[in-house]
C-alpha cells in the first residue's frame, strides 16, 4: 500500500480490527532539553473504530498538540503512534503525507479553506491530489455537499459563505477520501452557538453512520455526546470516562 | 496530482492577485521586448547591408588599394591603409584572366561642382564605358538619358538625389556643370538606388580620361584607384579571386603577407558584415538580457511574498496529504507561468515596435530561432527565480504553517 516496504507495516488493525489509532507513552517537548516546554507527557490513548471521542481541557493543556500528533502533522519527542496499521515512527515524510491524505480527515477551528477555490473545488482538492479524474471527483464532491445542505453553494468561494457553511465545506473535504478517522480541532470555536450546534449535529450524524471521530474542545457542551471523554491537563491525561 | 490540475491551481493563484502578477510580468515583458527588438533591428541592418553590398552584383569583384588584415584576437577584419597603389598594368593583366566577362578601371575623387548659382563639393567616379556592362545585376540603372558611351568627353551621369535636390535648381539632361573649372554636360540621371554603401544617389560618373585629367596632380603615372570585374556566369568566383590575387602579387612583386591591395567579393562582404554586427549583436543582446534577469528578480520577490501570504494554505495542503514535491512543483509552475505569460504578452509589443520602426524607415527582422531562445530563457528565468521560494514553501512544517498568523 502506497509502495511502502512490508517490514514497516506493523499490522495492528486490519479492516476488521477494532483499533484505529493508538498512542504509547507519547511525549512532546518544544524547545531544547534544558529550556523545553513539555506540551504532552506520557500519553497512552487508544481510539477504537466507530468511536466518538471527546478530548477536553483548558487552554494550553496540550489538546491541539495531541491532535496534531494523532494526525501525523507533528512527530512526538518520544513514544510511538500507531495509525491505520502503521507505526508512524517507521514512516518517511512522504509516507506520512500519504497516510494523512488517505486515512485522516481534519476539521480545523479556522476552517482553512483555499480562498481562491469554490466550495466544490475545496472539497475536490484531496481527490485531485490522488489523481482522481475530474468528472469523478466533481460527482463525489457534489454529492457530499448536497448531503450537507450546500447544494446551492457549490460555486461560491469561502469569502461568500457564512461561518457555518464554511465549516460544512471543511467537513465535506475531510470526508471526501473516506478516511478511517476524523480529527476535529475546536470545530465550533469560530461559530455562534446556533451554528455550532448545527455542526455538532453533523458530527453526531457522521458518527451514527459509522465514522470514527475525535473532537477536541475546551467546551464541555461540545463533547457531551462523546462515548469516551478524555480529560487532559498540563499535558497529561487526568481522566478517561467511558459513557 | 495531475499536471493539468496543478496548472489550473497555479492560474487561479496568479489570478487572485492579478495586479501583483501583472506588474511582475511587466518586468519580463520589458526584458523580452528589449532582447527581441534589439536583435531584430541589428538583423535588419545586417540584411540591409548585405542587400546593398549585393547591389554591386553577385558576380562582381572589386579590387582596391589597401590591405585587409585579420585581427586574430577578435577575429574581425580590419581595413589597414597602406602605401599600395594599382596601375594600368595591373588592369591589363587582370583583363586576360579566364573566367572574366568584363573589367573596368576607375578613379575616385572629390570635386567642386557649380551649377547655376550654387556650388558644392561632391564625390565623383571616373569610369570607363565598360563600367556599365560590368555592373550587370547591380542596382545601377539609368532613369533618364543614357550612360556614358564610346567617345564621350566632358559628359557626366548624375546620381538621382543629387540631380533632384543637390543644387538650388534641379539638374536635367543637357544641363551644364562646372567641375573643377571644366564644363561638363549631363547626359544621364541614374535611378534612385537607396544604397548607403555606394552613395551613388549623391555621386557623379564622368569618363575615365576626364577624371584622370582633373586629378592629374594627385596621381602618379598610370595610377588607377579601383578595378571592377564581372565574372562570367557559371564561373567559380573563388577561383577567379585567387587568380586575380596571384596576378597582382606577381605584378607588385610581393608575397601574400605583404599584400597592398584587397579583393572584395560578395562572400567577403557578407563576412565583414557578419563579424562587425556579430559583436554588436552579442553586446547589445547581453545588455537586453540583463533586463530579463532583473525581471526574474521581480518574480522571486513576488513568489516569496506569495509563499508567506499562503503559509496557512500550504499547511492545509500538507494536512490533506499533498507531498513536498507537489507543493514545490505547484509554485514552480506559478513562477514559470509568470515568465511565459510575460513572453506571450511581450511578443505582440515587439512586433508593434518593429512595425513602427519600419514606418520610420528602420528595418527589423525577427528570426524564429531568436524568438524560441527568448521563450526558453523566459521560462527558465521563471523557474530559476521561483525555485527558492518554492523550496521554502515545500519545506514548511505542517504544524508551523497551520499556526502561522
Amino acid at each position: 500500500m502506497f509502495g511502502m516496504e512490508k517490514e514497516k507495516m506493523v499490522e495492528l488493525s486490519s479492516e476488521n480490527s477494532k483499533e484505529v489509532l493508538r498512542l504509547e507513552k507519547v511525549s512532546k517537548v518544544y524547545g531544547t532539553k534544558a529550556h523545553g516546554v513539555a506540551a504532552l507527557r506520557d500519553i497512552d490513548l487508544t481510539i477504537n473504530r466507530k468511536e466518538l471521542v471527546g478530548v477536553i481541557g483548558p487552554s494550553g493543556s496540550g489538546k491541539s498538540t495531541l491532535l496534531r500528533i494523532m494526525g501525523l502533522l507533528d512527530n512526538p519527542t518520544s513514544g510511538k503512534v500507531f495509525i491505520g496499521g502503521f507505526d508512524a515512527s517507521m514512516l518517511t515524510e512522504l509516507e506520512q503525507a500519504r497516510i494523512r491524505g488517505k486515512k485522516v480527515g481534519f476539521v480545523f477551528q479556522s476552517f482553512n479553506l483555499v480562498p481562491t477555490f469554490t466550495a466544490l473545488e475545496n472539497v475536490e482538492l484531496p481527490l485531485a491530489i490522488y489523481d482522481v479524474p475530474a468528472n469523478e471527483r466533481k460527482a463525489k464532491a457534489t454529492e457530499l455537499l448536497e448531503k450537507l445542505s450546500l447544494g446551492q453553494r457549490l460555486d461560491h468561494r469561502p469569502g461568500e459563505l457564512s461561518g457555518g457553511e464554511r465549516q460544512r465545506v471543511a467537513i465535506a473535504r475531510a470526508l471526501i477520501n473516506n478516511p478511517e478517522i476524523i480529527l476535529a480541532d475546536e470545530p465550533t470555536g469560530n461559530l455562534d452557538s446556533k451554528t455550532g450546534k448545527e455542526v455538532l449535529g453533523i458530527m453526531k450524524s457522521l458518527h451514527e453512520e459509522g465514522k470514527t471521530i475525535v473532537l477536541i474542545s475546551h467546551d464541555e457542551c461540545v463533547v457531551k455526546e462523546a462515548q469516551k471523554v478524555v480529560r487532559i491537563k498540563d499535558g497529561k491525561i487526568v481522566k478517561i470516562t467511558v459513557c | 496530482m495531475r499536471f493539468v490540475d496543478m496548472f489550473i491551481y497555479a492560474i487561479k493563484s496568479l489570478y487572485s492577485h492579478l495586479l501583483r502578477s501583472s506588474l511582475t510580468m511587466l518586468g519580463i515583458i520589458i526584458g523580452i521586448t528589449s532582447v527581441i527588438v534589439l536583435v531584430a533591428l541589428i538583423q535588419g541592418v545586417k540584411d540591409q547591408m548585405v542587400y546593398e553590398l549585393q547591389g554591386y552584383g553577385p558576380r562582381t569583384i572589386l579590387v582596391s588599394p589597401g590591405d585587409v588584415s585579420k585581427v586574430l584576437t577578435y577575429g574581425s577584419l580590419e581595413l589597414v591603409p597602406t602605401s599600395g597603389k594599382l596601375y594600368e598594368r595591373d588592369y591589363e593583366r587582370i583583363k586576360k584572366i579566364d573566367g572574366i566577362e568584363t573589367t573596368s578601371k576607375g578613379l575616385f575623387g572629390r570635386f567642386r561642382v557649380e551649377y547655376k548659382s550654387s556650388a558644392i563639393t561632391i564625390s565623383a567616379y571616373g569610369v570607363e564605358l565598360d563600367f556599365y556592362k560590368a555592373t550587370a545585376g547591380s542596382e545601377i540603372e539609368i532613369e533618364t538619358g543614357r550612360f556614358l558611351i564610346d567617345g564621350d568627353t566632358r559628359t557626366v551621369v548624375m546620381g538621382h538625389d543629387l540631380a533632384e535636390s543637390g543644387f538650388k535648381k534641379k539638374v536635367e539632361i543637357g544641363s551644364i556643370l562646372n567641375i573643377s573649372g571644366e564644363l561638363f554636360r549631363v547626359v544621364g540621371i541614374l535611378k534612385r538606388s537607396g544604397s548607403t554603401v555606394s552613395q551613388l544617389d549623391n555621386t557623379i560618373l564622368i569618363p575615365f580620361d576626364d577624371a584622370k585629367e582633373l586629378m592629374n596632380d594627385s596621381l602618379v603615372k598610370d595610377e588607377i584607384q579601383g578595378i571592377r570585374i564581372l565574372v562570367k556566369e557559371g564561373e567559380n568566383l573563388e577561383e577567379v579571386e585567387r587568380e586575380i590575387e596571384s596576378v597582382l602579387l606577381a605584378s607588385h612583386r610581393l608575397t601574400p603577407d605583404k599584400k597592398d591591395f584587397y579583393i572584395l567579393t560578395p562572400n567577403l562582404a557578407n563576412k565583414m558584415v557578419d563579424e562587425t554586427l556579430g559583436v554588436m549583436t552579442i553586446f547589445l543582446s547581453s545588455i537586453a538580457a540583463l533586463s530579463l534577469i532583473v525581471g526574474g528578480i521581480g518574480i522571486s520577490n513576488t513568489m516569496f511574498t506569495s509563499v508567506i501570504e499562503r503559509t496557512r494554505e500550504i499547511g492545509l495542503l500538507k494536512s490533506i496529504g499533498m507531498e513536498k514535491s507537489t507543493i514545490l512543483t505547484l509554485f514552480l509552475i506559478e513562477s514559470s507561468l509568470i515568465g511565459i505569460s510575460g513572453f506571450v504578452m511581450g511578443l505582440p509589443l515587439c512586433y508593434g515596435i518593429l512595425w513602427l520602426a519600419q514606418e520610420y524607415g528602420i528595418p527589423g527582422v525577427v528570426l524564429p530561432n531568436v524568438v524560441l531562445e527568448v521563450l526558453v530563457f523566459s521560462a527558465a528565468v521563471g523557474v530559476i527565480s521561483g525555485y527558492f521560494p518554492a523550496r521554502r514553501a515545500a519545506d514548511f512544517s505542517p504544524v508551523e504553517a497551520l499556526r502561522y498568523e
